[in-house]
Formats: structure tokens, C-alpha cells, sequence
């Protein structure tokens, strides 16, 4: 393959990074004409509740310390995909197993016609279930179909699920579920960090309380701007999936063309709201695309 | 362990109790000549139901019983221990005193082989001490009436315990027997591994067949526990393994072996879980994964330099030092291993260390190739799958990446399907070839 060849996938694979209809169609904010190349989701909380009600002065953006014109694009005007990946190693038995499809199924109630979900499980096999899709039906059928055994390989499991928003096009909330810890993937959480930094997807992950086992995750999950929830029992999981899909449709999303810095490589970002003492969260950096060079 | 044994040898050798401990004997003697190893057969159901106050009786006479067995002179005081004398002393005439006790420690192997088949026995041993402020190790009970706990724990979990099994300590003892004594170097004192346990036989001095037999028992013991997740069973095995053949490459491999498998997040997460702690002084504290690595990568060097050729040993070396770093080495530690050229499975773990190594290193066609080669090894193994996905996305290969992921498939999620799975096992991998080649060397 070659080296031309593979700008073209990316640049066809990464809609995120690239100008996208729903963006530039939104009426609500004052867009300019100019390329709105790169997208993030940021979440603006008080204490423990989100902030509504900013626009686009009330950020500061920094790509590699560089400070960029941004605007708040309307979250409503870009379909939000969800998929969940969901632990069904052996120790998801019982009213555990129950409640986790409960969960699901919440979640998916949360959604709208124009949004998608897809599933992944994983024991220590990771099983891509359902690809992203409109028809909700069909994610509420495998998820009654889930069948508890074996290990853990948390890593292997969310890496999948994280494939299953490349070369797609929308938001991607990627909602990660295990009661333990890794035990058996191949992959390695700094692996997992660094594919991150390729997609556009935010990560929630929802981990039992007792364990004290997710330092890996958190990492995962700062590093996408998002967040590990802790629940003390399975009955918790609805609740924490409902707040996840709530807590992710109050984030806003910024959009901007990059300005002042390289095109490539990795970008660190950094996003506050300068006036207020609000905590935000978002994506840690992206890896940029390069221009196509001419022949 | 031997210690205990030889002690107890002069205080009961001619003192049997009484007709119990006769009869559990005379059971015990026509189990092992009667048994056909690798069969479920009724010597096995004879051992398989001995409880508690069995193998006391049988350990009340078995130090005469051996010391017979070894054509020692004893002098018998009652009838009791005379015709303990006369049932070793026939079947140290047939099968012979070598076949005896190898055809012993087979049965009492199949016992825990095929323990599944038969009734389990409940475990009426006294629990151990309680665990004193001295330093000193307790005094070990005799092979027979073995009483550790473990504990019992799946997928980094605390379940509870479990009870160490007497077969192993035991047929572990009847070898022993095999073995020529040698210096006797017993430190006391605070003192806990093997290497200051001292040498109390070692399989040097004895006989190449008597030696090949022990050395295969050894291995094919440890596979089937590491197969069956003993790993409590296997720390006393690999104990005393490496007591007798401290240069045997097979133990140093699976000893190694077992240390990596402690660094393992499968392992070095259980001192995170509560239940850890709420049976203090039963089991050992976990030493933490830099710890475990560096013994491991320690033995497997050893077992390198006994046997240069031994690739598996390379590739773990291999994981080991791309763990810490050492990123050059790894690399050529498995370019080593593959050159040999080892067996499908350890060319397919090869490759995947290799494909890591390539991706620490920034070197994703590399990495992307040593994965490939993976997956032509095993299509279906999901491992190799995801190494080539990563890597192909990090060389902004979008679309290979996809393609790798959408290659995975019910065969992927398959038992067995993906040696990574079996990483932990070590020798286990392969202990279906191994316990039938054990059964083959039946005497």
C-alpha cells in the first residue's frame, strides 16, 4: 500500500477530523464559511451538575498551547452513536447478568430515531456483536442473548469497540462495563491510549466499587474526556448508564479549524472557561492528518 | 518435607499401631501393584477414598514399609510388624523396588487426575497453626498428612480456599526414595526458598532411567497443575523439583514459568481484593510483578544456558524484557527463538512478543508483519488479530485495521483458540502428550 493511498483512508475513515454536513448545517450558531476541520466534545460540570447555557466566548481552546476561534456546534444536529461494551465474563451471573441488560436497555431507551448503538461483549473473546445501526431492535435482541463465561479482557473488549466508530461519521459515546479487571487481553492499556487518540469517541466506563482495580481505565477514559463511574451493585447500573447517555448529551461540541500550529502528529488540547471556576472535560489530543502532499 | 520423613522413621519404625494401619496398607500395596496407570480403574477408587484417618494409619507404617522396601535391616518387636515387613518385602520382589515405588507415585498421580470420577472425600485434616511471630518455619506434617490451605480465586477474584492435596507430597516422598542421599544441609533459622533449603538428594547420582522417569513425572506434574490452575500444589512441587534437579532446563522452565505466571494481572490483582485479607496467615503475600519478572527472567536464562535450544524459554525471556524495556534484546531473543524453528504455538507467542516489540518501537510494518505471520499461524486467534488492527491503525491504515477486526469470528472465541489464552499454563499447554507419555514409562 501506499503512502498516498493511505491519506486518502484516513481522510475518508475520520469524518470527525473533517468538515461534516450536520456541522455546517446548524442554524443556531453563527458558523462562518471557513473549514471546521476538527471536532470536540466537552463537558462543563458544578460540582457534580452539568452547565448549560455557554457559547463559544465563554471557552478557551488550546491546540498545542496555541489558542483557537472556535463554535459551539448544537450536539442535537449530529446523531449521537452509542455502543456499549459490555463485560459478560463468568462472574456476570445471575441478577448481575439481569440487571447489566437492564442497563443496556435503558440506555437505548435514552436514545432518538436518528441516533445509532451497536454492542460489543467480551470475556477473555471479544464478540463485535452488532455494528452501529438505527435499528434498536436488534442491539435489544443480543443483549438478551448474552451468555456469562470465562475471563476478562477489558482492554481487547473496548479496543473493538472503539474500531466500530472508525470511518463513521457523528458523535460516539463508547460506554464500557465490567465488574473486575483485566485478566487476559493482548493489548495493553498504553496501546489502547495511543488508538484513542485516533478516533473521536468519548469513554464512560462503569466499574464496581469494590474493586479498586481501574487505574487503566481511568487513563482511557481522561484521555477521551470522559469518566469511570463506580456502582457498590449491579442495581446501580441502570442509573449510571441513564446518567452516562444524560451527561453526554449535555456536553457541548466545539468545533474549529486548526490555526498557527503543524498539522501532524499529536495535538494536546486543552479547553476551560476562563471566566467562571467550572471543571471541564474533554478529549486529551488527537493525532492530526496531514495535508495530502502534490505530487 | 524429607526432614519430617526421616524423623518419623525412627520413632514408629517398629510400632504399629494396630490392625487399621495393616489393612490400609495391605490396600495400599495391592492398589499400586494392581493399578494400570492412566486408568480409572478400582486402585484408584481405593486411593481416592482414603480419608483423613486412612492416611493416618497408612503413615503410621510406612516408614517401616520403606525402610523394608530399601532392604534395610529392622527388627521387628510384634506380629503387626512383621507382616508389614513381609508385604514390603514382597513387593519389593515383585514388581521390584524401583517399579513399586514409581508404580505408587503414578496411582497417586491418577488419584488427582481422575479425582472427578470418583466420590470426593471430605477433608477432615486439622487446619495449620496459626502463624507465630517467630520467623521460624513450622515443622512440615508427613507427606501423608499434608494440611496447607490455598487459596481459590478465578479471574482475579477470592473465591476462598482450597486444601493442598496430599498425593502430590506424598508421591513426591515415594520418589524421593529413588534418589541417593546426599549432604544433608538443613539451615535452621529464618530462612524460606529453595535456595537456602539446603540439598537433601538431588537425581544426579542415580540411575538414567530411575532419573528420566522422575525428571517426566516432575514435568508432567507441574503441566497438569498449572492446566488445572494448582498453582498452590505446584509451589511445594517446584520446591522440591528444584531441590533435586536445580540444572534439569525443564524445571528451570517451569519454575520460571511459574513466577511469570504471578506477575500476570491475573494474579497481581488478588492483593487488591478485600477478601485477600480476611485470611491472614493463610496465604503467602504475593511478591509484586517487578519482583516475580526478574526471578523469572532469571531461571529462564538458566534454563538458556542448560539448554541454548529451548525457544519457548526465549520467547517469554523475550515478553519479560519488552516488559522493562529492554527492547533490543527482546528483539533478538525472539528472532532466536523462530530461527530454530519452535512448534505453531510458540512461533505464534513469538510472533505476538515480536509484534510488541516493533510497536514499542515505534515500528508499526514491522509489528504489522510479526502479527500477520501470527495470524497465519492461527486465522482465528483473536490476539494476533487485534496486535495487527493496532498496529495498522497506528500506520494510519484505517481500513487494514477494520479488516483485521472484522476477521474475528465465533471460531475466535473458541476454547483454546488462541494460545495467548494458555499463556498462563506454561507447560500445561501440553499436558495431554505429556501425561500419556508419563503412563507410557510405567515400570
Amino acid at each position: 500500500m501506499t503512502r498516498r493511498l493511505v491519506v486518502v483512508l484516513i481522510a475518508a475513515a475520520l469524518p470527525a477530523l473533517l468538515p461534516s454536513g450536520p456541522i455546517l448545517a446548524s442554524q443556531k450558531q453563527s458558523f462562518s464559511s471557513r473549514t471546521l476541520g476538527v471536532r470536540v466534545d466537552v463537558l462543563v460540570t458544578d460540582g457534580r451538575n452539568p452547565v448549560g447555557g455557554l457559547s463559544a466566548p465563554d471557552f478557551e481552546l488550546r491546540d498545542n498551547g496555541v489558542v483557537q476561534r472556535i463554535e459551539v456546534v448544537d450536539p442535537a444536529d449530529v446523531p449521537l452513536n452509542a455502543v456499549l461494551a459490555l463485560d459478560t465474563s463468568a462472574s456476570i451471573n445471575g441478577k448481575r447478568r439481569t440487571d447489566l441488560v437492564a442497563a443496556g436497555e435503558a440506555l437505548l431507551d435514552g436514545l432518538t430515531p436518528v441516533d445509532r448503538a451497536g454492542l460489543t461483549t467480551f470475556s477473555h473473546a471479544v464478540a463485535p456483536l452488532i455494528p452501529l445501526t438505527g435499528d434498536l431492535s436488534v442491539v435489544r435482541d443480543a443483549l438478551q442473548r448474552i451468555t456469562p463465561e470465562g475471563l476478562t479482557a477489558v482492554m481487547d473488549g473496548v479496543y473493538v469497540a472503539l474500531t466500530s466508530t472508525l470511518a463513521q461519521s457523528g458523535r460516539f459515546l463508547v460506554v464500557v462495563c465490567t465488574d473486575g479487571t483485566d485478566t487476559s487481553s493482548w493489548l495493553q492499556p498504553a496501546e489502547l491510549i495511543e488508538a484513542t487518540r485516533r478516533t473521536n469517541a468519548v469513554i464512560y466506563a462503569v466499574t464496581a466499587a469494590a474493586a479498586h482495580r481501574s487505574s487503566a481505565l481511568r487513563e482511557m477514559t481522561d484521555a477521551t474526556g470522559g469518566q469511570v463511574l463506580q456502582v457498590t451493585s449491579s442495581a446501580e447500573l441502570r442509573a449510571a448508564f441513564e446518567r452516562i447517555l444524560n451527561e453526554f448529551r449535555s456536553r457541548y461540541v466545539l468545533a474549529y479549524s486548526p490555526e498557527g500550529v503543524e498539522a501532524g502528529g499529536f495535538h494536546r488540547l486543552e479547553v476551560t472557561v476562563p471566566r467562571r471556576h467550572l471543571t471541564v472535560k474533554a478529549r486529551a489530543g488527537y493525532i492530526g492528518v496531514e495535508a495530502r502532499k502534490q505530487p | 518435607m524429607i526432614a519430617a520423613w526421616t524423623m518419623a522413621a525412627v520413632l514408629s519404625v517398629s510400632d504399629p499401631q494396630g490392625s487399621a494401619d495393616l489393612v490400609v496398607l495391605q490396600r495400599w500395596v495391592a492398589a499400586v501393584k494392581e493399578h494400570v496407570p492412566g486408568r480409572r480403574d478400582a486402585a484408584v477408587a481405593t486411593v481416592a477414598s482414603f480419608r483423613y484417618a486412612d492416611r493416618s494409619n497408612l503413615n503410621s507404617v510406612m516408614n517401616l514399609f520403606l525402610a523394608v522396601l530399601r532392604a534395610e535391616p529392622v527388627h521387628t518387636k510384634n506380629d503387626m510388624a512383621t507382616r508389614v515387613a513381609a508385604l514390603a518385602r514382597t513387593a519389593r520382589e515383585n514388581p521390584g523396588r524401583a517399579a513399586f515405588l514409581k508404580r505408587a507415585a503414578l496411582l497417586h498421580t491418577d488419584a488427582v487426575v481422575f479425582a472427578d470420577d470418583f466420590p470426593a472425600v471430605p477433608d477432615e485434616s486439622p487446619p495449620p497453626p496459626p502463624p507465630k511471630p517467630s520467623r521460624r518455619e513450622p515443622d512440615p506434617p508427613p507427606p501423608l498428612l499434608t494440611n496447607e490451605r490455598f487459596m481459590l480465586h478465578h479471574d482475579g477474584r477470592v473465591l476462598g480456599e482450597a486444601v493442598a492435596n496430599w498425593n502430590w507430597p506424598f508421591a513426591r516422598s515415594l520418589l524421593d526414595e529413588l534418589l541417593p542421599a546426599t549432604v544433608h544441609d538443613v539451615p535452621s533459622g529464618p530462612c524460606r526458598g529453595v535456595e537456602c533449603m539446603g540439598v537433601l538428594r538431588q537425581a544426579g547420582g542415580t540411575s538414567a532411567a530411575d532419573r528420566a522417569f522422575i525428571g517426566h513425572w516432575y514435568h508432567a506434574v507441574t503441566a497438569f497443575l498449572f492446566a488445572n490452575g494448582r498453582h498452590g500444589d505446584a509451589t511445594k512441587h517446584l520446591l522440591h523439583a528444584a531441590r533435586i534437579m536445580p540444572e534439569d532446563a525443564r524445571v528451570l522452565f517451569d519454575r520460571a514459568c511459574y513466577s511469570e505466571t504471578l506477575g500476570l494481572p491475573i494474579y497481581q490483582v488478588l492483593p487488591t481484593d478485600p477478601q485477600t485479607w480476611n485470611r491472614n496467615g493463610i496465604f503467602p503475600l504475593l511478591p509484586g510483578e517487578e519482583k516475580t519478572n526478574r526471578e523469572a527472567e532469571k531461571l529462564f536464562r538458566h534454563a538458556l544456558e542448560v539448554s541454548p535450544g529451548f525457544a519457548e524459554a526465549r520467547v517469554r525471556l523475550a515478553r519479560l524484557l519488552e516488559r522493562r524495556g529492554q527492547h533490543d534484546e527482546a528483539a533478538a531473543a525472539v528472532d532466536a527463538a523462530l530461527a530454530v524453528p519452535p512448534p505453531a504455538a510458540v512461533a505464534y507467542l513469538a510472533h505476538l512478543v515480536g509484534g510488541r516489540v516493533a510497536h514499542a518501537r515505534q515500528r508499526y510494518d514491522e509489528a504489522l508483519q510479526h502479527y500477520r505471520e501470527a495470524s497465519t499461524l492461527y486465522p482465528d486467534a483473536q490476539s494476533a488479530l487485534l496486535g495487527a488492527s493496532q498496529a495498522a491503525l497506528m500506520a494510519a491504515d484505517v481500513s487494514a485495521a477494520l479488516d483485521f477486526v472484522h476477521r474475528l469470528s465465533a471460531r475466535s472465541q473458541m476454547e483454546n483458540g488462541d494460545p495467548w489464552w494458555e499463556y498462563e499454563l506454561g507447560a500445561g499447554r501440553d499436558v495431554n502428550d505429556l501425561m500419556h507419555g508419563l503412563w507410557r514409562l510405567v515400570p
